[in-house]
Protein backbone atom coordinates (compact mmCIF):
# COMPACT_ATOMS: atom_id res chain seq x y z
CA UNK A 1 0.00 0.00 0.00
CA UNK A 2 1.43 3.25 -0.99
CA UNK A 3 1.99 6.27 1.49
CA UNK A 4 -1.47 8.28 -0.74
CA UNK A 5 -3.95 4.83 0.12
CA UNK A 6 -2.72 4.66 3.62
CA UNK A 7 -3.56 8.49 4.29
CA UNK A 8 -6.54 7.97 2.31
CA UNK A 9 -7.92 4.81 4.46
CA UNK A 10 -7.28 6.96 7.22
CA UNK A 11 -9.31 9.83 6.02
CA UNK A 12 -12.47 7.73 5.12
CA UNK A 13 -12.29 6.57 8.89
CA UNK A 14 -11.72 10.27 10.18
CA UNK A 15 -14.67 11.72 8.16
CA UNK A 16 -16.99 9.17 10.60
CA UNK A 17 -15.63 9.89 13.41
CA UNK A 18 -15.93 14.07 13.00
CA UNK A 19 -19.57 12.85 12.42
CA UNK A 20 -20.07 10.77 15.52
CA UNK A 21 -18.14 12.87 17.52
CA UNK A 22 -20.36 15.87 16.34
CA UNK A 23 -23.66 13.66 17.50
CA UNK A 24 -21.81 13.08 21.17
CA UNK A 25 -21.05 16.51 21.41
CA UNK A 26 -24.32 17.76 21.27
CA UNK A 27 -25.92 15.26 23.55
CA UNK A 28 -23.25 15.88 25.79
CA UNK A 29 -23.54 19.70 25.59
CA UNK A 30 -26.59 19.38 26.89
CA UNK A 31 -26.82 16.62 29.38
CA UNK A 32 -28.68 16.64 32.23
CA UNK A 33 -27.25 16.02 35.32
CA UNK A 34 -23.90 17.77 33.44
CA UNK A 35 -20.95 15.39 31.84
CA UNK A 36 -18.55 17.87 32.20
CA UNK A 37 -15.36 15.34 32.33
CA UNK A 38 -17.26 13.49 28.99
CA UNK A 39 -18.17 16.69 27.38
CA UNK A 40 -14.40 18.15 27.73
CA UNK A 41 -12.94 14.42 26.47
CA UNK A 42 -15.70 14.67 23.38
CA UNK A 43 -14.67 18.35 22.33
CA UNK A 44 -11.02 17.53 22.53
CA UNK A 45 -11.90 14.27 20.27
CA UNK A 46 -13.93 16.51 18.07
CA UNK A 47 -10.81 18.73 17.13
CA UNK A 48 -8.64 16.21 17.00
CA UNK A 49 -10.57 14.54 14.56
CA UNK A 50 -11.18 17.65 12.75
CA UNK A 51 -7.59 18.82 12.55
CA UNK A 52 -6.53 15.49 11.43
CA UNK A 53 -9.48 15.16 8.57
CA UNK A 54 -8.36 18.61 6.78
CA UNK A 55 -4.37 17.49 8.13
CA UNK A 56 -4.96 14.22 5.65
CA UNK A 57 -7.12 15.94 3.39
CA UNK A 58 -4.22 18.48 2.57
CA UNK A 59 -1.25 15.90 2.63
CA UNK A 60 -3.25 13.71 0.12
CA UNK A 61 -3.36 17.07 -2.46
CA UNK A 62 -0.32 18.20 -2.25
CA UNK A 63 1.07 14.71 -3.22
CA UNK A 64 -0.77 15.15 -6.27
CA UNK A 65 -3.64 12.66 -5.25
CA UNK A 66 -7.26 12.87 -5.00
CA UNK A 67 -9.21 12.86 -1.42
CA UNK A 68 -11.86 10.53 -0.95
CA UNK A 69 -15.01 11.95 -0.53
CA UNK A 70 -16.69 11.90 2.93
CA UNK A 71 -20.53 10.23 3.22
CA UNK A 72 -23.46 13.01 4.08
CA UNK A 73 -24.46 11.09 7.06
CA UNK A 74 -23.07 7.92 9.13
CA UNK A 75 -24.74 4.97 10.81
CA UNK A 76 -23.99 6.01 14.17
CA UNK A 77 -27.81 5.64 16.27
CA UNK A 78 -27.96 9.17 17.86
CA UNK A 79 -26.96 8.79 21.61
CA UNK A 80 -30.01 8.45 23.94
CA UNK A 81 -27.98 10.29 26.90
CA UNK A 82 -24.45 10.37 28.58
CA UNK A 83 -23.61 6.66 28.69
CA UNK A 84 -24.81 6.39 25.24
CA UNK A 85 -22.52 9.63 23.83
CA UNK A 86 -19.61 7.85 25.54
CA UNK A 87 -20.04 4.78 24.19
CA UNK A 88 -20.11 6.03 21.05
CA UNK A 89 -16.82 7.77 21.56
CA UNK A 90 -15.24 4.38 22.65
CA UNK A 91 -16.67 3.17 19.95
CA UNK A 92 -15.49 5.87 16.92
CA UNK A 93 -12.22 5.45 18.87
CA UNK A 94 -12.14 1.57 18.62
CA UNK A 95 -13.07 2.11 14.92
CA UNK A 96 -10.32 4.24 14.17
CA UNK A 97 -7.92 1.78 16.31
CA UNK A 98 -8.62 -1.35 13.70
CA UNK A 99 -8.52 1.29 10.80
CA UNK A 100 -4.56 2.59 12.24
CA UNK A 101 -3.56 -1.64 13.02
CA UNK A 102 -4.71 -2.37 9.61
CA UNK A 103 -2.87 0.32 7.58
CA UNK A 104 0.28 -0.31 9.63
CA UNK A 105 0.37 -3.97 8.15
CA UNK A 106 0.11 -2.45 4.97
CA UNK A 107 2.13 0.12 4.41
CA UNK A 108 5.54 0.11 3.11
CA UNK A 109 8.71 0.72 5.85
CA UNK A 110 8.74 4.77 6.81
CA UNK A 111 8.12 7.51 8.57
CA UNK A 112 4.08 7.55 7.89
CA UNK A 113 3.95 4.45 10.07
CA UNK A 114 5.38 6.17 12.92
CA UNK A 115 2.45 8.91 12.67
CA UNK A 116 0.05 6.35 12.57
CA UNK A 117 1.12 4.53 15.27
CA UNK A 118 0.57 8.01 16.96
CA UNK A 119 -2.98 8.21 15.81
CA UNK A 120 -3.36 4.57 17.12
CA UNK A 121 -2.22 5.36 20.71
CA UNK A 122 -4.30 8.24 20.65
CA UNK A 123 -7.34 6.15 19.60
CA UNK A 124 -6.44 3.81 22.17
CA UNK A 125 -6.52 6.14 25.34
CA UNK A 126 -9.24 8.21 24.39
CA UNK A 127 -11.41 4.65 24.60
CA UNK A 128 -10.41 4.04 27.42
CA UNK A 129 -10.49 7.64 28.97
CA UNK A 130 -14.74 6.95 27.47
CA UNK A 131 -15.28 3.85 28.78
CA UNK A 132 -13.55 4.58 32.20
CA UNK A 133 -15.68 7.51 32.28
CA UNK A 134 -18.86 5.90 32.40
CA UNK A 135 -18.00 3.82 34.72
CA UNK A 136 -16.39 0.58 33.93
CA UNK A 137 -13.32 -0.47 35.63
CA UNK A 138 -9.56 -0.96 34.18
CA UNK A 139 -10.26 -4.96 33.26
CA UNK A 140 -13.48 -3.62 30.97
CA UNK A 141 -11.75 -0.12 29.73
CA UNK A 142 -8.46 -1.56 28.50
CA UNK A 143 -7.55 -3.85 25.73
CA UNK A 144 -4.22 -6.00 25.70
CA UNK A 145 -3.98 -5.26 22.12
CA UNK A 146 -5.48 -1.74 21.10
CA UNK A 147 -6.96 -2.05 17.64
CA UNK A 148 -5.96 -5.64 17.13
CA UNK A 149 -6.93 -9.01 18.71
CA UNK B 1 33.25 2.34 3.69
CA UNK B 2 36.79 2.52 1.77
CA UNK B 3 37.98 3.54 -1.38
CA UNK B 4 38.40 1.42 -3.68
CA UNK B 5 41.74 2.19 -6.07
CA UNK B 6 40.23 -0.34 -8.66
CA UNK B 7 37.11 1.90 -9.36
CA UNK B 8 39.23 4.83 -10.57
CA UNK B 9 41.26 3.83 -12.67
CA UNK B 10 39.19 2.43 -15.23
CA UNK B 11 36.47 4.94 -15.54
CA UNK B 12 39.40 7.86 -15.94
CA UNK B 13 39.97 4.94 -18.68
CA UNK B 14 36.23 5.17 -20.01
CA UNK B 15 37.01 9.09 -20.74
CA UNK B 16 40.09 8.38 -23.00
CA UNK B 17 38.39 5.49 -24.57
CA UNK B 18 35.56 7.26 -25.84
CA UNK B 19 32.63 6.17 -26.83
CA UNK B 20 31.31 2.76 -26.91
CA UNK B 21 32.95 2.13 -23.54
CA UNK B 22 30.77 3.49 -20.50
CA UNK B 23 31.11 6.34 -19.27
CA UNK B 24 31.58 7.01 -15.38
CA UNK B 25 27.58 8.43 -15.52
CA UNK B 26 26.39 5.25 -17.29
CA UNK B 27 28.89 2.79 -14.62
CA UNK B 28 27.12 4.70 -11.71
CA UNK B 29 23.50 4.84 -12.86
CA UNK B 30 23.83 0.87 -13.32
CA UNK B 31 24.94 0.66 -9.92
CA UNK B 32 22.03 2.87 -9.22
CA UNK B 33 20.02 0.44 -10.61
CA UNK B 34 21.49 -2.68 -8.88
CA UNK B 35 20.67 -0.41 -5.74
CA UNK B 36 17.47 0.01 -6.78
CA UNK B 37 16.58 -3.70 -7.67
CA UNK B 38 17.91 -5.11 -4.27
CA UNK B 39 15.65 -2.49 -2.42
CA UNK B 40 12.97 -4.43 -4.59
CA UNK B 41 14.18 -7.00 -3.46
CA UNK B 42 13.81 -6.01 0.51
CA UNK B 43 10.15 -4.99 -0.24
CA UNK B 44 8.83 -8.14 -2.09
CA UNK B 45 9.96 -10.16 1.44
CA UNK B 46 8.35 -7.55 3.35
CA UNK B 47 5.44 -9.10 4.26
CA UNK B 48 7.44 -11.83 6.10
CA UNK B 49 9.86 -11.09 8.94
CA UNK B 50 13.87 -10.61 8.47
CA UNK B 51 16.50 -11.28 10.53
CA UNK B 52 16.03 -7.51 10.97
CA UNK B 53 12.36 -8.08 12.48
CA UNK B 54 13.90 -11.05 14.79
CA UNK B 55 15.95 -8.28 16.13
CA UNK B 56 13.16 -5.86 16.73
CA UNK B 57 11.04 -8.60 18.20
CA UNK B 58 13.57 -9.58 20.74
CA UNK B 59 14.15 -5.82 21.84
CA UNK B 60 10.88 -5.66 22.33
CA UNK B 61 10.50 -8.60 24.30
CA UNK B 62 13.57 -7.42 26.26
CA UNK B 63 11.46 -4.73 27.13
CA UNK B 64 8.78 -6.06 28.33
CA UNK B 65 10.66 -8.13 30.49
CA UNK B 66 11.96 -4.88 31.78
CA UNK B 67 8.71 -3.70 32.16
CA UNK B 68 7.69 -6.86 34.12
CA UNK B 69 10.48 -6.45 36.33
CA UNK B 70 9.34 -3.31 37.45
CA UNK B 71 5.64 -3.93 37.71
CA UNK B 72 7.02 -7.00 39.62
CA UNK B 73 9.48 -4.78 41.82
CA UNK B 74 6.84 -2.25 42.55
CA UNK B 75 3.95 -4.32 44.00
CA UNK B 76 6.45 -6.10 46.16
CA UNK B 77 7.61 -2.59 47.61
CA UNK B 78 4.40 -1.34 47.59
CA UNK B 79 1.47 -4.12 48.27
CA UNK B 80 -1.18 -1.85 48.10
CA UNK B 81 -0.76 -0.63 45.12
CA UNK B 82 -1.84 -3.89 44.08
CA UNK B 83 -5.42 -3.48 42.95
CA UNK B 84 -3.92 -0.22 40.24
CA UNK B 85 -1.03 -2.76 38.81
CA UNK B 86 -3.22 -5.19 38.58
CA UNK B 87 -4.27 -4.88 35.10
CA UNK B 88 -1.49 -4.03 33.11
CA UNK B 89 0.94 -6.19 34.71
CA UNK B 90 -1.77 -8.59 33.05
CA UNK B 91 -1.68 -7.24 29.91
CA UNK B 92 2.06 -7.01 30.13
CA UNK B 93 2.32 -10.79 30.82
CA UNK B 94 -0.06 -11.04 27.17
CA UNK B 95 2.36 -8.85 25.28
CA UNK B 96 5.42 -11.26 26.67
CA UNK B 97 3.70 -14.18 25.34
CA UNK B 98 2.53 -13.04 21.84
CA UNK B 99 6.44 -11.57 21.53
CA UNK B 100 7.66 -15.09 22.40
CA UNK B 101 5.53 -16.21 19.49
CA UNK B 102 8.69 -16.37 16.68
CA UNK B 103 7.59 -16.46 13.63
CA UNK B 104 10.20 -18.14 11.92
CA UNK B 105 10.26 -20.79 15.04
CA UNK B 106 13.27 -19.60 15.89
CA UNK B 107 14.65 -19.02 19.42
CA UNK B 108 12.14 -17.09 21.65
CA UNK B 109 13.47 -13.50 23.55
CA UNK B 110 16.64 -13.87 25.75
CA UNK B 111 15.71 -15.39 28.43
CA UNK B 112 18.10 -13.19 30.28
CA UNK B 113 16.45 -12.04 33.71
CA UNK B 114 16.56 -7.88 33.71
CA UNK B 115 17.56 -6.04 36.65
CA UNK B 116 14.60 -4.41 38.21
CA UNK B 117 14.30 -0.89 38.72
CA UNK B 118 14.78 0.98 41.82
CA UNK B 119 11.28 1.37 43.22
CA UNK B 120 10.75 4.97 44.70
CA UNK B 121 9.61 4.53 48.53
CA UNK B 122 6.71 6.98 47.96
CA UNK B 123 4.19 5.02 46.27
CA UNK B 124 2.32 7.64 44.08
CA UNK B 125 6.68 8.39 43.06
CA UNK B 126 6.65 4.46 42.37
CA UNK B 127 3.39 4.83 39.66
CA UNK B 128 4.58 8.02 37.80
CA UNK B 129 7.55 6.01 37.29
CA UNK B 130 5.78 3.06 36.22
CA UNK B 131 3.76 5.27 33.81
CA UNK B 132 7.14 6.96 32.95
CA UNK B 133 8.69 3.79 31.81
CA UNK B 134 5.47 3.11 29.93
CA UNK B 135 5.97 5.89 28.07
CA UNK B 136 9.61 5.61 27.05
CA UNK B 137 8.82 1.82 26.12
CA UNK B 138 5.70 3.26 23.64
CA UNK B 139 8.27 5.87 22.69
CA UNK B 140 10.83 3.13 21.17
CA UNK B 141 8.21 0.46 19.56
CA UNK B 142 6.31 3.41 17.68
CA UNK B 143 9.82 4.13 16.36
CA UNK B 144 10.74 0.75 15.67
CA UNK B 145 7.80 0.38 13.76
CA UNK B 146 8.87 2.55 10.58
CA UNK B 147 11.56 -0.48 10.17
CA UNK B 148 9.60 -3.25 10.83
CA UNK B 149 8.04 -5.31 8.49
CA UNK B 150 4.28 -5.83 7.67
CA UNK B 151 4.15 -8.69 9.82
CA UNK B 152 5.26 -7.18 12.99
CA UNK B 153 4.44 -3.82 12.50
CA UNK B 154 1.05 -3.53 13.67
CA UNK B 155 2.28 -5.58 16.76
CA UNK B 156 4.32 -3.12 17.60
CA UNK B 157 1.92 -0.05 17.19
CA UNK B 158 -0.64 -2.05 18.89
CA UNK B 159 1.58 -2.73 22.30
CA UNK B 160 3.22 1.15 22.24
CA UNK B 161 -0.61 1.71 21.86
CA UNK B 162 -1.47 -0.10 24.97
CA UNK B 163 1.84 1.05 27.10
CA UNK B 164 0.38 5.07 26.36
CA UNK B 165 -2.82 3.53 28.08
CA UNK B 166 -1.50 1.80 31.27
CA UNK B 167 0.65 5.23 31.48
CA UNK B 168 -2.88 7.37 31.35
CA UNK B 169 -4.57 4.89 33.44
CA UNK B 170 -2.03 4.35 36.34
CA UNK B 171 -1.58 8.45 36.46
CA UNK B 172 -5.72 8.26 36.43
CA UNK B 173 -6.38 9.40 33.11
CA UNK B 174 -5.38 12.92 34.11
CA UNK B 175 -2.72 13.77 31.58
CA UNK B 176 -2.87 13.47 27.50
Amino acid sequence: MSDQDGLSQLLTFEYAAVYGYGLASAVLATAVPPAQAALALAVAGLQTHHDRRDALTQRIVAAGGTPPPGDAAYRYPRPDGAAAALALIADIEDSVAAACHDVLGRLDRGSLRTEVATFLGNAATTAARARLLSGAGPARATTAFPGGA
Amino acid sequence: MTLRPGLHSPTRRTHLAGPGVPTRREVLAGTLLLALAACSDGNATDNGSSPDDDALRRRAAADEQRLLAAYAATAARHPALAGTLAVPWQQHREHAARLAESPRGSSGPSTAAPTAPPVPANASAAVRALATLERSVATTRRNACAAAGRGLAPLLGTLAAAELVHADVLLGGGEV
